[in-house]
């Protein structure tokens, strides 16, 4: 494996490219399919390629140029390079475009690879899919359940002309479970999801057992009176609107193009004090850990917002050289729509770990806070934010109306219209009730349940 | 090397392995994508994407194995791999996985191209995301920001099933959206337009990029000068885009025959019962000329046809692949479709689109007192189980006394999806067929939606 990159690398380097670099990605994922109360399919997904990007100096500045390959062999690989190389003589030199990632020191990573994980077999995952199963038909009223669980084993590896030659390997494990009650022509509908890098089969069938608790709760929902509530939201919607509003805020490669609404804001006051949000790429078993970023420099843990006063901004090595600064080792590859293979992908950047940081007591005692509110699980819409602006519209899923701190009744339709930072002013409180949830390739968020303030909602 | 041998020989594995049925796909495509944000290129990829998907069928229960490597080891490891997961499914099936028979074919199909996209430099492509991106930053100096991608893709498939289906193709497809952003002190207006093909190069002249930009941007500068809309319950009018999108989204997701049969799906069980006004008459049409989701064949090898699926307010059909069709006693009809190698096929829409009537858009207006009309999609979500849906217009107009009077911004449509549907009380004759991509199983697949203007009375629109 590591001498397909060497080859493309010296190929780069041979054909005339001033810096070169090639990242690669090779997993296995075994997953199973549930549908209609049914474990329905196995599948094995094995995926390897390779991205190679070159730096090419030129009057003026310099240019990168990008292509990747899922066929490692010679031709196909010489023939990307060219491609590559091609791209970066065409393109505009960019007077900010000094180098591609130096080397530096890695530190040793969090643990996020479990032994078992590559041994877990098609066999082992029907298995606990049954059992989830088992968990989440136990209700009469269920009608209908479908779910998914999966493992992963993986190595990531690059390599560049300036001496970086790494690699690490992880594993991930998770599922979701989508549960349907159905009484006297009402439905309900309920989802639980569990993720982590690490085996454990336990949290997945009790997130199966919860999906069915929250669809049979959710039957005969009734209508709420539109006005202004304390919202409790749990993680997954907090994971889903953050991913599609804040985590692009904070881009560096965003602000500097002055396409954020927090540009020009470090060290002002963008949230309430209760709030506190780092980046963390060290925690054990946590989705988003890894030593080394996608263009292979260090990672390190940063705070973005310290008690609602805004830290920094994530940059890979581009923005960092463009203003000068400090490398956060935030470089990542992703898209927002679909899924693509990080190889696939020229670097922007992402965190790893966002961290929520959390309160005390559990959901419920959160919920016992709530005087007039709502609980939301879920919601529908988030990818339609506009991060420029930071305007959103939302669908709330999973709604319980909260009166005088009890769960009262399933809320039958809801929608929130708001802004993300503003809405960061309104956090009065979190609960202590971690849970990690992914947002894109190597990225999570972990953080508790949170209450919002007097939110606006239409019915 | 890809070969239609490689399929044949990862399926006669199978069946040498005691799989009951067997289909392999194998696939080279050359993919170019190139984003440009105002004139920074923040993408420019060209990739090759090889690779192997193999499914197999043991005693009634699926497994499927892909492999990004060719290599004769790793496709024999795939091969086994998909059987493994099928022999391991098998024991915990209770309703043994049954195919609708179908002839087995052999053909090959290939798109219509003039100039091959390979053989296109990528600096030409570049410089027409520049034109594009350059035309409508041009329109108007409120235009903040422009985002252009362009995409293509071209290469060769090969189908091989245990049934002896050979087929070969050669795709090939581009497509350009235009994202303009108009701002004028504190008001922001987005505007996102799109167009694709499936040809060769000559495409981007078609699908008129610069047009498209042009478009975009007087669109996204009209925005500034719209107020908020009203909340409440009013008379819609959909342009082609949002109905087409209604009728993908709402309707279409639930004729879906997957979703039909976990239940999860608002139109399971109502075959031959109203579920629109008269007026309502819909079809998934898979055939349709230079649709943006037409194709010959489908993922399992099924031909395609044109999928009646509510006639005149009544539900006549779903979309099918051919283990739901045995399920429910129908016909396959060619619903099958798959991402790439790397997914297994899953029931899905091709071009999905409400019959045009023979009203004018002119027609529809005069009949509405007080209402509010409603103009393309940012996207939204639907509930096919509760059949609820929400989506979100670009922009929109209200309606008074028959005449389009005051721009609104930030309004959406939301609702029950068989109300919606019995509400329509007025259909004009401007039918369009647009892109667009949908996602489901983790799988995003091009599809076109379709509808003239419609009317829908009673309708929930939603402010900010």
């Amino acid at each position: 494996m590591s001498e397909v990159l060497d080859y493309a690398l010296r190929r780069c380097v041979t054909q005339g490219a001033t810096q070169a670099e090639v990242f690669s990605t090779n997993e296995i994922d075994s997953n199973i399919v549930i549908e209609k109360k049914e474990v329905k399919i196995g599948q094995i997904v094995r995926d390897q390629g390779m991205g190679i990007r070159v730096l090419v100096k030129k009057a003026g500045g310099a240019s990168t140029g990008f292509s990747y390959v899922t066929d490692f062999s010679r031709r196909t690989v010489a023939d990307a390079v060219e491609k590559a190389i091609g791209t970066a003589r065409v393109k505009k030199a960019d007077k900010d475009l000094m180098s591609l990632q130096v080397k530096a020191k890695i530190r040793r990573a969090a643990d996020i690879f479990d032994r078992r994980v590559p041994r877990v077999d098609p066999s082992d995952l029907i298995e606990i899919g049954v059992s989830m199963l088992k968990k989440a038909s136990k209700n009469p009223k269920v009608s209908t359940i479908s779910g998914s669980v999966h493992a992963s084993s993986g190595e990531t590896s690059i390599v560049n002309s300036l001496g970086i030659c790494s690699s690490y390997k992880s594993t991930g494990f998770g599922g979701h479970m989508y549960v349907v009650a159905e009484l006297n022509g009402s439905v309900g509908v309920g989802w639980e999801t569990h993720a982590s890098a690490y085996f454990s089969s336990d949290k997945l069938i009790a997130a199966a057992a919860d999906a069915a608790d929250i669809a049979v709760r959710q039957l005969n929902p009734k209508p709420l009176e539109p006005g202004a509530y304390d919202v409790v939201v749990d993680q997954d919607g907090l994971a889903d609107l953050f991913m599609n509003t804040l985590v692009q805020q904070v881009r560096a490669d965003l602000v500097q193009r002055n396409q954020s609404p927090l540009a020009g804001m470090i060290g002002s006051e963008v949230a309430s004090e209760n709030v506190t949000i780092a980046d963390d790429p060290a925690v054990l078993k946590a989705l988003g850990s890894k030593p080394f970023d996608s263009e292979g420099c260090p990672t390190s843990s940063r705070s973005i917002i310290e008690k609602g006063v805004l830290r920094t901004f994530l940059h890979n090595s581009y923005t960092a050289n463009k203003q000068g600064v400090e490398n956060t080792g935030n470089s990542s590859r992703y898209i927002m729509f679909g899924t693509r293979p990080e190889y696939a992908l020229e670097p922007i950047v992402g965190p790893h770990n966002l961290i929520l940081k959390p309160g005390k007591g559990g959901k419920e005692e959160l919920i016992r806070e709530v005087k007039n509110g709502i609980l939301v699980r879920g919601f529908i819409g988030a990818h339609t934010s506009n991060v420029q602006s930071g305007d959103f519209s939302l669908a709330l899923d999973c709604v319980f109306r909260i009166e005088s701190g009890e769960l009262t009744f399933p809320v039958k339709q809801a929608m929130i219209g708001g802004n993300m930072p503003s809405i960061l002013k309104q956090i009065r409180l979190a609960a202590g009730n971690l849970k990690q949830v992914p947002m894109g390739p190597g990225m999570a968020l972990i953080s508790p349940t949170i209450l919002v303030e007097k939110v606006t909602v239409a019915a | 090397m890809v070969s239609i041998r490689v399929a044949q020989k990862a399926v006669r594995i199978c069946e040498g392995l005691g799989a009951e049925y067997a289909d392999a796909r194998v696939e080279r495509t050359y993919s170019t994508e190139i984003r440009l944000m105002k004139d920074t290129f923040d993408q420019v990829a060209s990739g090759v994407d090889q690779g192997l998907g193999v499914r197999a069928l043991y005693k009634g229960a699926w497994g499927f194995g892909s492999s990004t490597s060719l290599e004769p080891r790793d496709v024999s490891k795939t091969v086994r791999g998909a059987l493994k997961a099928a022999k391991a499914t098998a024991p915990r099936a209770k309703e043994k996985v049954r195919l609708g028979e179908i002839p087995a074919v052999k053909d090959s199909v290939a798109a219509m191209v003039k100039e091959p996209l390979q053989s296109v430099p990528m600096e030409t492509k570049m410089q027409l995301a520049l034109d594009v991106s350059g035309e409508a930053s041009k329109f108007d100096k409120r235009i903040a920001s422009v985002t252009v991608t362009y995409s293509d893709n071209s290469g060769e498939t090969y189908l091989a099933t245990s049934e002896g289906t050979q087929l070969i193709g050669r795709p090939s497809r581009g497509s350009i959206v235009v994202v303009a952003v108009a701002r004028e002190g504190a008001k922001v207006g987005t505007i996102r337009e799109r167009n694709g093909m499936q040809a060769g190069f000559e495409l981007f002249k078609k699908v008129e990029p610069l047009g498209l930009a042009r478009r975009a941007a007087e669109r996204a500068v009209g925005l500034l000068q719209a107020a908020p809309a009203p909340s409440g319950r009013f008379t819609v009018i959909a342009d082609q885009k949002l109905a087409g999108v209604f009728a993908h989204e709402a309707v279409g997701h639930a004729s879906e025959a997957d979703h039909v049969i976990t239940g999860e799906s608002v139109l399971r069980d109502k075959i031959d019962q109203r579920v629109g006004s008269d007026l309502v008459t819909m079809y998934d049409d898979s055939t349709y000329p230079e649709g943006w989701g037409s194709s010959v064949y489908d993922s399992e090898g099924v031909p395609t046809r044109k999928r009646l699926i509510i006639e005149k307010g009544f539900l006549k059909g779903y979309i099918l692949n051919r283990e739901t069709a045995a399920r429910l006693d129908m016909q396959p009809n060619g619903g099958a479709r798959a991402q790439s190698f790397a997914y297994r096929p899953v029931v899905r829409m091709s071009n999905t689109y409400l019959l045009a009537g023979d009203q004018s858009f002119e027609e529809l207006l005069e009949g509405v007192d007080s209402g509010v009309y409603l103009k393309g999609s940012r996207g939204g979500q639907v509930d096919t189980t509760k059949g609820t849906f929400q989506f979100s217009a670009e922009e929109g107009c209200l309606i008074e006394k028959g005449q389009l009077t005051k721009p609104l911004s930030d309004v959406s449509l939301s609702g029950m999806t068989l109300e919606t549907l019995m509400n329509i009380d007025g259909i004009a004759g401007d039918f369009q067929l647009s892109m667009g991509l949908c996602g489901k199983a983790g799988q995003v697949v091009a599809t076109g939606m379709g509808s003239p203007h419609v009317r829908i009375r009673n309708a929930v629109v939603g402010g900010k």
